[in-house]
Protein backbone atom coordinates (compact mmCIF):
# COMPACT_ATOMS: atom_id res chain seq x y z
CA UNK A 1 0.00 0.00 0.00
CA UNK A 2 2.59 2.52 0.46
CA UNK A 3 6.56 2.73 0.25
CA UNK A 4 6.66 3.56 3.80
CA UNK A 5 4.85 -0.10 5.29
CA UNK A 6 9.21 -0.95 5.93
CA UNK A 7 8.59 -3.39 9.21
CA UNK A 8 10.39 -1.87 12.22
CA UNK A 9 9.65 -2.30 15.71
CA UNK A 10 9.94 -0.10 18.74
CA UNK A 11 12.70 -1.69 19.75
CA UNK A 12 14.75 -1.63 16.45
CA UNK A 13 13.51 2.13 16.34
CA UNK A 14 14.92 3.30 19.37
CA UNK A 15 18.29 1.30 18.30
CA UNK A 16 18.03 4.01 15.06
CA UNK A 17 17.81 6.74 16.88
CA UNK A 18 20.35 5.42 20.12
CA UNK A 19 22.55 4.67 17.48
CA UNK A 20 22.98 7.82 15.61
CA UNK A 21 24.06 9.12 19.08
CA UNK A 22 26.57 6.58 19.72
CA UNK A 23 27.53 6.83 15.92
CA UNK A 24 28.09 11.04 16.64
CA UNK A 25 29.42 10.50 20.13
CA UNK A 26 26.89 12.02 22.38
CA UNK A 27 24.96 10.70 24.81
CA UNK A 28 21.04 10.02 25.08
CA UNK A 29 18.93 12.72 24.19
CA UNK A 30 18.18 13.74 28.26
CA UNK A 31 15.88 16.92 27.10
CA UNK A 32 14.51 14.84 24.41
CA UNK A 33 10.67 14.03 25.64
CA UNK A 34 9.41 10.77 25.52
CA UNK A 35 7.12 9.97 21.75
CA UNK A 36 5.97 6.59 23.10
CA UNK A 37 4.17 5.94 26.06
CA UNK A 38 3.84 2.29 27.47
CA UNK A 39 1.86 0.93 30.40
CA UNK A 40 3.99 -2.18 31.85
CA UNK A 41 2.64 -4.80 33.82
CA UNK A 42 4.97 -7.31 36.14
CA UNK A 43 4.39 -10.78 37.31
CA UNK A 44 7.78 -12.18 38.90
CA UNK A 45 8.00 -16.24 38.25
CA UNK A 46 9.86 -18.16 41.40
CA UNK A 47 10.90 -21.80 40.58
CA UNK A 48 9.55 -24.47 42.90
CA UNK A 49 12.41 -24.28 45.02
CA UNK A 50 10.83 -20.86 45.65
CA UNK A 51 14.18 -18.85 44.52
CA UNK A 52 13.43 -16.16 41.99
CA UNK A 53 13.52 -17.39 38.50
CA UNK A 54 11.89 -14.52 36.33
CA UNK A 55 9.67 -11.93 35.32
CA UNK A 56 6.78 -11.92 32.88
CA UNK A 57 6.74 -8.29 31.46
CA UNK A 58 3.73 -7.00 29.35
CA UNK A 59 3.78 -3.96 27.80
CA UNK A 60 0.67 -1.90 25.88
CA UNK A 61 1.61 0.96 23.69
CA UNK A 62 -0.48 3.86 23.31
CA UNK A 63 -3.01 4.36 20.72
CA UNK A 64 -0.94 6.59 18.47
CA UNK A 65 1.84 5.23 18.46
CA UNK A 66 0.04 1.51 17.85
CA UNK A 67 -1.70 2.41 15.14
CA UNK A 68 1.66 3.85 13.67
CA UNK A 69 3.74 0.80 14.01
CA UNK A 70 0.97 -1.27 12.99
CA UNK A 71 1.03 0.59 9.82
CA UNK A 72 4.00 0.18 9.32
CA UNK A 73 3.64 -3.67 9.48
CA UNK A 74 1.28 -3.21 6.49
CA UNK A 75 -1.62 -4.23 8.84
CA UNK A 76 -4.98 -3.08 9.74
CA UNK A 77 -4.87 -1.12 6.30
CA UNK A 78 -8.45 0.40 6.85
CA UNK A 79 -7.18 1.48 10.15
CA UNK A 80 -10.04 -0.01 12.16
CA UNK A 81 -8.09 -0.65 14.95
CA UNK A 82 -8.75 -4.64 15.31
CA UNK A 83 -6.68 -7.01 12.70
CA UNK A 84 -7.74 -10.49 11.29
CA UNK A 85 -6.22 -13.72 12.68
CA UNK A 86 -3.96 -13.99 9.54
CA UNK A 87 -2.59 -10.27 10.35
CA UNK A 88 -2.50 -11.53 14.26
CA UNK A 89 0.63 -13.84 13.17
CA UNK A 90 2.09 -11.67 10.91
CA UNK A 91 2.41 -9.53 14.37
CA UNK A 92 3.72 -12.46 16.19
CA UNK A 93 7.21 -11.04 18.14
CA UNK A 94 7.16 -7.55 16.49
CA UNK A 95 8.78 -5.84 19.36
CA UNK A 96 11.26 -8.93 20.42
CA UNK A 97 14.02 -8.82 17.89
CA UNK A 98 16.70 -6.76 19.86
CA UNK A 99 19.66 -6.02 18.92
CA UNK A 100 22.53 -6.61 20.56
CA UNK A 101 22.61 -3.21 22.39
CA UNK A 102 19.25 -3.31 23.17
CA UNK A 103 19.17 -3.49 26.88
CA UNK A 104 14.84 -4.07 27.07
CA UNK A 105 14.72 -1.63 29.97
CA UNK A 106 13.39 -3.60 32.65
CA UNK A 107 15.97 -3.12 35.11
CA UNK A 108 16.86 -5.51 38.27
CA UNK A 109 18.74 -4.00 41.36
CA UNK A 110 19.63 -5.19 44.79
CA UNK A 111 21.74 -3.59 46.84
CA UNK A 112 22.78 -1.30 43.90
CA UNK A 113 23.91 -4.22 42.11
CA UNK A 114 22.85 -4.50 38.78
CA UNK A 115 21.51 -8.26 38.03
CA UNK A 116 21.26 -9.46 34.08
CA UNK A 117 18.50 -10.88 32.88
CA UNK A 118 18.15 -12.92 29.88
CA UNK A 119 16.67 -11.81 26.30
CA UNK A 120 13.43 -12.76 25.71
CA UNK A 121 12.70 -16.55 25.98
CA UNK A 122 8.72 -16.34 25.67
CA UNK A 123 6.11 -14.29 24.13
CA UNK A 124 2.81 -13.33 23.00
CA UNK A 125 1.60 -10.02 21.03
CA UNK A 126 -1.40 -8.70 20.04
CA UNK A 127 -3.58 -5.74 18.51
CA UNK A 128 -7.04 -4.96 20.35
CA UNK A 129 -9.17 -2.00 20.40
CA UNK A 130 -6.22 0.18 18.35
CA UNK A 131 -3.48 -0.87 21.18
CA UNK A 132 -0.71 -3.29 20.41
CA UNK A 133 0.34 -5.30 23.60
CA UNK A 134 3.00 -7.83 24.27
CA UNK A 135 4.00 -10.10 26.75
CA UNK A 136 7.50 -11.55 27.21
CA UNK A 137 9.27 -13.87 29.89
CA UNK A 138 12.90 -13.04 31.30
CA UNK A 139 14.73 -15.33 32.94
CA UNK A 140 17.46 -13.94 35.87
CA UNK A 141 20.81 -14.42 34.81
CA UNK A 142 21.83 -13.46 38.04
CA UNK A 143 19.51 -14.10 40.87
CA UNK A 144 18.46 -11.68 43.51
CA UNK A 145 18.38 -13.24 47.72
CA UNK A 146 14.59 -13.32 47.66
CA UNK A 147 14.82 -12.54 51.63
CA UNK A 148 16.75 -9.10 50.98
CA UNK A 149 15.08 -6.02 49.29
CA UNK A 150 15.37 -6.26 45.54
CA UNK A 151 14.16 -3.75 42.99
CA UNK A 152 12.57 -4.05 39.32
CA UNK A 153 12.15 -0.90 37.29
CA UNK A 154 11.41 0.10 33.95
CA UNK A 155 12.41 2.51 32.06
CA UNK A 156 14.50 3.63 28.88
CA UNK A 157 17.69 5.50 29.91
CA UNK A 158 17.02 7.79 26.47
CA UNK A 159 13.63 8.65 27.81
CA UNK A 160 12.39 8.24 24.21
CA UNK A 161 9.92 6.24 25.73
CA UNK A 162 7.95 6.40 29.36
CA UNK A 163 6.98 4.04 30.94
CA UNK A 164 4.91 3.48 33.58
CA UNK A 165 3.77 0.56 35.90
CA UNK A 166 0.22 -0.70 36.02
CA UNK A 167 -0.81 -2.14 39.16
CA UNK A 168 0.95 -4.11 41.75
CA UNK A 169 3.20 -6.80 40.48
CA UNK A 170 1.36 -10.73 40.27
CA UNK A 171 3.76 -12.80 42.62
CA UNK A 172 3.42 -16.67 41.42
CA UNK A 173 5.51 -19.55 42.58
CA UNK A 174 5.30 -17.92 46.38
CA UNK A 175 2.79 -16.90 48.86
CA UNK A 176 5.18 -14.71 51.07
CA UNK A 177 6.71 -11.63 49.45
CA UNK A 178 5.40 -8.15 49.08
CA UNK A 179 5.88 -6.13 46.04
CA UNK A 180 5.31 -2.25 46.25
CA UNK A 181 5.32 -0.06 43.32
CA UNK A 182 6.76 3.14 44.17
CA UNK A 183 6.11 6.32 41.62
CA UNK A 184 8.90 8.88 41.55
CA UNK A 185 9.81 11.44 43.06
CA UNK A 186 9.59 14.30 40.22
CA UNK A 187 10.81 16.96 42.19
CA UNK A 188 13.59 14.96 43.64
CA UNK A 189 14.34 13.75 40.61
CA UNK A 190 14.62 17.15 39.09
CA UNK A 191 17.03 18.48 41.82
CA UNK A 192 18.95 15.16 41.94
CA UNK A 193 19.37 15.79 38.02
CA UNK A 194 19.90 19.62 38.34
CA UNK A 195 22.77 18.26 41.03
CA UNK A 196 24.97 15.67 38.91
CA UNK A 197 24.85 18.01 36.39
CA UNK A 198 26.12 20.78 38.63
CA UNK A 199 28.76 18.37 39.74
CA UNK A 200 29.79 17.11 36.68
CA UNK A 201 30.23 21.07 35.33
CA UNK A 202 31.63 21.88 38.69
CA UNK A 203 34.44 19.50 38.27
CA UNK A 204 35.54 20.42 34.81
CA UNK A 205 34.48 16.41 34.05
CA UNK A 206 33.33 15.39 30.65
CA UNK A 207 29.16 15.93 30.13
CA UNK A 208 28.76 13.72 27.50
CA UNK A 209 30.59 10.87 29.26
CA UNK A 210 29.51 11.52 32.43
CA UNK A 211 25.95 12.33 32.21
CA UNK A 212 23.80 10.77 34.16
CA UNK A 213 20.80 8.38 32.68
CA UNK A 214 18.07 10.55 33.54
CA UNK A 215 15.93 7.69 32.64
CA UNK A 216 16.09 6.31 35.69
CA UNK A 217 15.67 9.78 38.13
CA UNK A 218 12.21 9.68 36.79
CA UNK A 219 11.40 5.92 36.78
CA UNK A 220 8.98 4.03 38.63
CA UNK A 221 10.06 1.11 40.38
CA UNK A 222 9.09 -2.23 42.25
CA UNK A 223 10.40 -3.11 45.78
CA UNK A 224 10.32 -6.57 46.69
CA UNK A 225 11.37 -8.75 49.80
CA UNK A 226 9.91 -12.44 50.79
CA UNK A 227 9.94 -14.01 54.11
CA UNK A 228 13.40 -15.76 55.63
CA UNK A 229 13.43 -18.84 54.86
CA UNK B 1 -3.90 49.86 27.85
CA UNK B 2 -0.54 49.55 26.74
CA UNK B 3 0.95 50.52 29.91
CA UNK B 4 -1.70 48.63 31.49
CA UNK B 5 -0.04 45.68 28.96
CA UNK B 6 3.73 46.54 30.05
CA UNK B 7 2.49 46.03 34.05
CA UNK B 8 0.95 42.97 33.09
CA UNK B 9 4.13 41.91 31.07
CA UNK B 10 6.65 42.89 33.89
CA UNK B 11 4.81 40.71 36.49
CA UNK B 12 4.69 37.88 34.45
CA UNK B 13 8.24 37.93 33.52
CA UNK B 14 8.57 37.97 37.25
CA UNK B 15 5.76 35.29 38.36
CA UNK B 16 8.06 33.24 35.47
CA UNK B 17 11.09 33.67 37.10
CA UNK B 18 9.84 33.01 41.04
CA UNK B 19 8.08 30.00 39.29
CA UNK B 20 11.37 28.88 37.89
CA UNK B 21 13.62 29.55 40.66
CA UNK B 22 11.59 27.60 43.24
CA UNK B 23 11.56 24.61 40.97
CA UNK B 24 8.53 23.71 39.63
CA UNK B 25 9.33 24.02 35.96
CA UNK B 26 9.06 20.29 36.37
CA UNK B 27 5.32 19.84 36.89
CA UNK B 28 4.97 22.03 33.69
CA UNK B 29 7.24 19.41 31.61
CA UNK B 30 5.26 16.55 33.58
CA UNK B 31 1.38 18.21 33.23
CA UNK B 32 2.55 18.60 29.47
CA UNK B 33 3.85 15.10 29.44
CA UNK B 34 0.65 13.72 30.56
CA UNK B 35 -1.21 15.71 28.88
CA UNK B 36 1.00 14.39 25.88
CA UNK B 37 -0.36 10.73 26.61
CA UNK B 38 -3.85 11.77 27.05
CA UNK B 39 -3.19 13.36 23.34
CA UNK B 40 -1.87 10.56 22.40
CA UNK B 41 -4.87 8.57 22.72
CA UNK B 42 -7.20 11.00 21.49
CA UNK B 43 -5.53 11.62 18.07
CA UNK B 44 -5.90 7.87 17.18
CA UNK B 45 -9.29 7.93 17.64
CA UNK B 46 -9.48 10.90 16.15
CA UNK B 47 -7.63 9.49 12.59
CA UNK B 48 -9.66 6.36 12.79
CA UNK B 49 -12.89 8.28 12.93
CA UNK B 50 -11.60 10.56 9.68
CA UNK B 51 -10.89 7.15 7.70
CA UNK B 52 -13.89 5.56 9.04
CA UNK B 53 -15.73 8.90 7.22
CA UNK B 54 -17.43 10.03 10.28
CA UNK B 55 -19.43 13.10 10.39
CA UNK B 56 -17.86 15.95 12.09
CA UNK B 57 -14.17 14.18 12.65
CA UNK B 58 -12.41 16.84 10.16
CA UNK B 59 -13.51 19.63 12.48
CA UNK B 60 -12.72 17.72 16.12
CA UNK B 61 -9.43 16.36 14.54
CA UNK B 62 -8.16 20.19 13.79
CA UNK B 63 -9.66 20.54 17.09
CA UNK B 64 -7.37 18.20 19.10
CA UNK B 65 -3.92 19.13 16.37
CA UNK B 66 -4.46 22.75 17.76
CA UNK B 67 -4.80 21.54 21.11
CA UNK B 68 -1.85 19.32 20.88
CA UNK B 69 0.35 22.12 19.14
CA UNK B 70 -0.68 24.23 21.89
CA UNK B 71 0.17 22.25 24.70
CA UNK B 72 2.88 20.74 23.19
CA UNK B 73 4.80 24.52 23.15
CA UNK B 74 4.00 24.46 26.88
CA UNK B 75 6.30 21.77 27.36
CA UNK B 76 10.57 22.93 27.24
CA UNK B 77 11.34 24.26 23.73
CA UNK B 78 14.13 26.20 22.19
CA UNK B 79 11.83 28.15 20.40
CA UNK B 80 10.29 29.88 23.03
CA UNK B 81 14.36 31.05 24.65
CA UNK B 82 15.18 32.35 21.76
CA UNK B 83 12.76 34.47 20.86
CA UNK B 84 11.72 34.97 24.45
CA UNK B 85 15.79 36.66 25.00
CA UNK B 86 15.62 38.10 21.68
CA UNK B 87 12.65 40.05 22.44
CA UNK B 88 13.93 41.02 25.96
CA UNK B 89 16.97 42.28 24.47
CA UNK B 90 16.05 44.09 21.66
CA UNK B 91 14.40 47.30 20.35
CA UNK B 92 11.78 45.50 18.45
CA UNK B 93 7.87 45.93 17.62
CA UNK B 94 5.45 43.87 19.78
CA UNK B 95 3.69 43.20 16.24
CA UNK B 96 6.75 42.10 14.68
CA UNK B 97 7.57 39.72 17.58
CA UNK B 98 4.49 38.10 17.71
CA UNK B 99 4.68 38.05 13.53
CA UNK B 100 7.75 36.21 14.30
CA UNK B 101 6.48 33.93 16.22
CA UNK B 102 3.48 33.12 13.90
CA UNK B 103 5.74 32.41 11.54
CA UNK B 104 8.20 30.52 12.81
CA UNK B 105 5.61 28.08 13.75
CA UNK B 106 4.15 27.81 10.40
CA UNK B 107 7.19 27.42 8.71
CA UNK B 108 8.23 24.34 11.31
CA UNK B 109 4.75 22.63 10.03
CA UNK B 110 5.76 23.77 6.74
CA UNK B 111 9.21 21.69 7.04
CA UNK B 112 7.13 18.59 8.16
CA UNK B 113 5.50 18.55 4.94
CA UNK B 114 8.18 19.07 2.91
CA UNK B 115 10.24 16.49 5.03
CA UNK B 116 7.80 14.26 4.89
CA UNK B 117 6.31 14.54 1.38
CA UNK B 118 9.66 15.01 -0.13
CA UNK B 119 11.24 12.43 1.36
CA UNK B 120 8.82 9.50 0.51
CA UNK B 121 7.54 11.29 -2.94
CA UNK B 122 11.37 12.07 -3.56
CA UNK B 123 13.78 9.85 -1.58
CA UNK B 124 11.56 6.68 -0.94
CA UNK B 125 12.26 7.20 2.74
CA UNK B 126 10.84 4.99 5.42
CA UNK B 127 9.26 6.57 8.56
CA UNK B 128 12.52 5.44 10.35
CA UNK B 129 14.41 7.66 8.28
CA UNK B 130 12.17 10.03 8.45
CA UNK B 131 11.87 10.32 11.84
CA UNK B 132 15.52 9.94 12.49
CA UNK B 133 16.09 13.23 9.97
CA UNK B 134 13.55 14.55 12.47
CA UNK B 135 14.45 14.09 15.97
CA UNK B 136 18.15 13.54 15.67
CA UNK B 137 19.86 16.01 12.35
CA UNK B 138 17.25 18.66 12.12
CA UNK B 139 17.01 18.80 15.65
CA UNK B 140 20.97 19.61 16.01
CA UNK B 141 21.09 21.53 13.12
CA UNK B 142 18.40 23.96 14.71
CA UNK B 143 20.51 23.96 18.08
CA UNK B 144 23.20 24.77 15.83
CA UNK B 145 21.73 27.80 14.16
CA UNK B 146 20.62 29.13 16.96
CA UNK B 147 23.76 28.82 18.86
CA UNK B 148 24.86 30.85 16.01
CA UNK B 149 22.85 33.44 16.35
CA UNK B 150 23.54 33.90 19.45
CA UNK B 151 27.02 34.45 19.13
CA UNK B 152 26.53 36.74 16.55
CA UNK B 153 24.23 38.78 18.95
CA UNK B 154 27.25 39.03 21.39
CA UNK B 155 29.17 39.71 18.93
CA UNK B 156 26.87 43.05 17.82
CA UNK B 157 26.33 44.49 21.02
CA UNK B 158 30.25 44.51 22.06
CA UNK B 159 30.40 46.36 19.14
CA UNK B 160 27.87 48.58 19.81
CA UNK B 161 29.55 49.18 23.40
CA UNK B 162 32.73 49.50 22.29
CA UNK B 163 31.59 51.88 19.72
CA UNK B 164 29.46 53.83 22.67
CA UNK B 165 32.80 53.80 24.89
CA UNK B 166 34.98 55.15 22.25
CA UNK B 167 32.41 57.53 20.76
CA UNK B 168 31.71 58.66 24.42
CA UNK B 169 27.45 58.47 25.42
CA UNK B 170 26.58 62.03 23.90
CA UNK B 171 26.93 60.34 20.31
CA UNK B 172 26.11 57.07 21.03
CA UNK B 173 23.11 55.96 21.57
CA UNK B 174 21.60 54.54 18.61
CA UNK B 175 18.16 55.83 18.88
CA UNK B 176 16.67 57.66 15.99
CA UNK B 177 19.15 60.18 14.94
CA UNK B 178 17.61 61.93 11.57
CA UNK B 179 19.41 64.00 9.43
CA UNK B 180 17.07 65.79 8.17
CA UNK B 181 18.97 69.20 7.41
CA UNK B 182 21.54 67.27 5.28
CA UNK B 183 19.39 67.26 1.74
CA UNK B 184 21.37 64.71 0.19
CA UNK B 185 22.51 60.82 1.02
CA UNK B 186 25.58 59.85 2.02
CA UNK B 187 24.61 56.11 2.36
CA UNK B 188 21.86 54.62 3.83
CA UNK B 189 20.10 56.34 6.71
CA UNK B 190 20.10 55.19 10.10
CA UNK B 191 16.72 53.81 10.39
CA UNK B 192 16.96 51.78 7.09
CA UNK B 193 19.99 50.15 8.17
CA UNK B 194 17.77 49.19 11.33
CA UNK B 195 15.33 47.85 9.53
CA UNK B 196 17.40 46.02 7.05
CA UNK B 197 19.02 44.49 10.00
CA UNK B 198 15.34 43.91 11.41
CA UNK B 199 14.98 41.89 8.32
CA UNK B 200 17.66 39.72 8.67
CA UNK B 201 17.12 39.01 12.04
CA UNK B 202 13.56 38.45 11.37
CA UNK B 203 14.54 35.81 8.76
CA UNK B 204 16.98 34.47 10.97
CA UNK B 205 15.28 33.56 13.62
CA UNK B 206 12.33 32.16 11.96
CA UNK B 207 14.92 29.98 9.81
CA UNK B 208 16.27 28.81 13.45
CA UNK B 209 13.78 27.65 14.05
CA UNK B 210 11.73 26.48 11.66
CA UNK B 211 14.71 23.69 10.93
CA UNK B 212 13.38 21.12 13.29
CA UNK B 213 10.17 19.86 12.80
CA UNK B 214 7.90 18.27 15.52
CA UNK B 215 7.56 14.38 15.73
CA UNK B 216 3.86 14.63 16.51
CA UNK B 217 3.55 16.43 13.13
CA UNK B 218 5.69 13.82 11.43
CA UNK B 219 3.42 11.25 12.88
CA UNK B 220 0.36 12.83 11.65
CA UNK B 221 1.53 13.46 8.23
CA UNK B 222 2.65 9.67 7.52
CA UNK B 223 -0.54 8.44 8.73
CA UNK B 224 -3.20 10.56 6.96
CA UNK B 225 -0.90 10.16 3.69
CA UNK B 226 -0.70 6.05 4.03
CA UNK B 227 -4.59 6.73 4.97
CA UNK B 228 -4.82 8.66 1.58
CA UNK B 229 -6.05 11.89 3.54
CA UNK B 230 -3.52 13.83 2.16
CA UNK B 231 -5.08 17.99 2.31
CA UNK B 232 -6.66 16.77 5.38
CA UNK B 233 -3.35 15.99 6.93
CA UNK B 234 -1.32 18.82 5.27
CA UNK B 235 -4.22 21.57 7.04
CA UNK B 236 -4.25 19.54 10.16
CA UNK B 237 -0.29 20.06 10.76
CA UNK B 238 -0.80 23.86 9.73
CA UNK B 239 -3.32 24.24 12.81
CA UNK B 240 -1.10 22.50 14.88
CA UNK B 241 1.76 24.92 13.57
CA UNK B 242 -1.39 27.58 14.98
CA UNK B 243 -1.35 26.73 18.45
CA UNK B 244 2.32 26.18 18.82
CA UNK B 245 2.67 29.96 17.79
CA UNK B 246 -0.21 30.95 20.34
CA UNK B 247 2.66 29.91 23.07
CA UNK B 248 5.69 31.17 20.77
CA UNK B 249 3.74 34.81 20.01
CA UNK B 250 2.88 34.97 23.89
CA UNK B 251 5.86 34.66 25.36
CA UNK B 252 7.60 36.73 22.34
CA UNK B 253 4.95 39.58 22.75
CA UNK B 254 5.77 38.99 26.70
CA UNK B 255 9.47 39.65 26.41
CA UNK B 256 9.10 42.36 24.24
CA UNK B 257 6.66 44.44 26.49
CA UNK B 258 8.53 43.76 29.43
CA UNK B 259 11.81 45.15 27.87
CA UNK B 260 10.10 47.90 27.51
CA UNK B 261 8.58 48.35 30.79
CA UNK B 262 12.41 47.83 32.10
CA UNK B 263 13.73 50.30 29.65
CA UNK B 264 11.36 53.19 30.76
CA UNK B 265 12.37 52.62 34.39
CA UNK B 266 16.21 53.34 33.56
CA UNK B 267 15.45 55.69 31.09
CA UNK B 268 13.61 58.00 34.56
CA UNK B 269 17.31 57.28 35.76
CA UNK B 270 19.42 58.14 32.82
CA UNK B 271 21.00 54.78 31.95
CA UNK B 272 19.10 53.79 28.92
CA UNK B 273 21.59 54.57 26.64
CA UNK B 274 23.62 51.36 28.55
CA UNK B 275 20.86 49.46 28.91
CA UNK B 276 19.93 48.91 25.39
CA UNK B 277 23.21 47.04 24.22
CA UNK B 278 24.12 45.64 27.88
CA UNK B 279 20.61 43.94 27.59
CA UNK B 280 21.38 42.98 23.61
CA UNK B 281 24.74 41.27 25.09
CA UNK B 282 22.61 39.37 27.83
CA UNK B 283 20.45 37.79 25.06
CA UNK B 284 22.79 36.96 22.94
CA UNK B 285 24.74 35.02 25.46
CA UNK B 286 21.78 33.73 27.08
CA UNK B 287 20.91 32.08 23.82
CA UNK B 288 24.13 31.08 23.00
CA UNK B 289 24.50 28.99 26.16
CA UNK B 290 21.15 27.46 26.44
CA UNK B 291 21.81 26.22 22.76
CA UNK B 292 25.59 24.87 23.74
CA UNK B 293 23.90 23.29 27.00
CA UNK B 294 21.31 21.76 24.74
CA UNK B 295 23.70 20.35 21.72
CA UNK B 296 25.94 18.94 24.64
CA UNK B 297 23.47 16.80 26.44
CA UNK B 298 21.61 16.25 22.89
Amino acid sequence: MSNLSICVTASDMRRLILSAFIASGHSAPALAHPHIFVDAELEIVFDSEGAPEGIWISWSYDPFFSMLLVSDLGLDPDFTGEITEAERSDLDGFDMNWIEDYHGDTHVTQSGTALALTGPLEWESDYRDGQLFSRHLRHFIDRPAADEEWIVAVYDPTYYTSYGIIGTPRITGRSDCTARVFEPDWDAAGAQLEAALDEILATGGDFEADFPAVGALFAEEVRLICAAP
Amino acid sequence: MRRALIITALIIVLAALVFWLGGSMERVTLWAQSAQRGFQEQMALGLRALRAGEPGALATLWGLCFAYGFVHAVGPGHGKFLLGAYGAGHDVPVMRMVGIGLASSLAQGGTAIALVYGGVLVFNASREALQLAGDVWLERASLIAIALIGLWLVARAARKILWQTMAGPAVAPAGHVHCDSCGHRHGPELHEVQALRGWRDTALLIGAIAIRPCTGALFVLILTWRMGLVWQGILAVLIMALGTAAVTASVAATAVLAREGALGWADRLGRASWLMPAMEMLAGLFILLVALNMLKIF
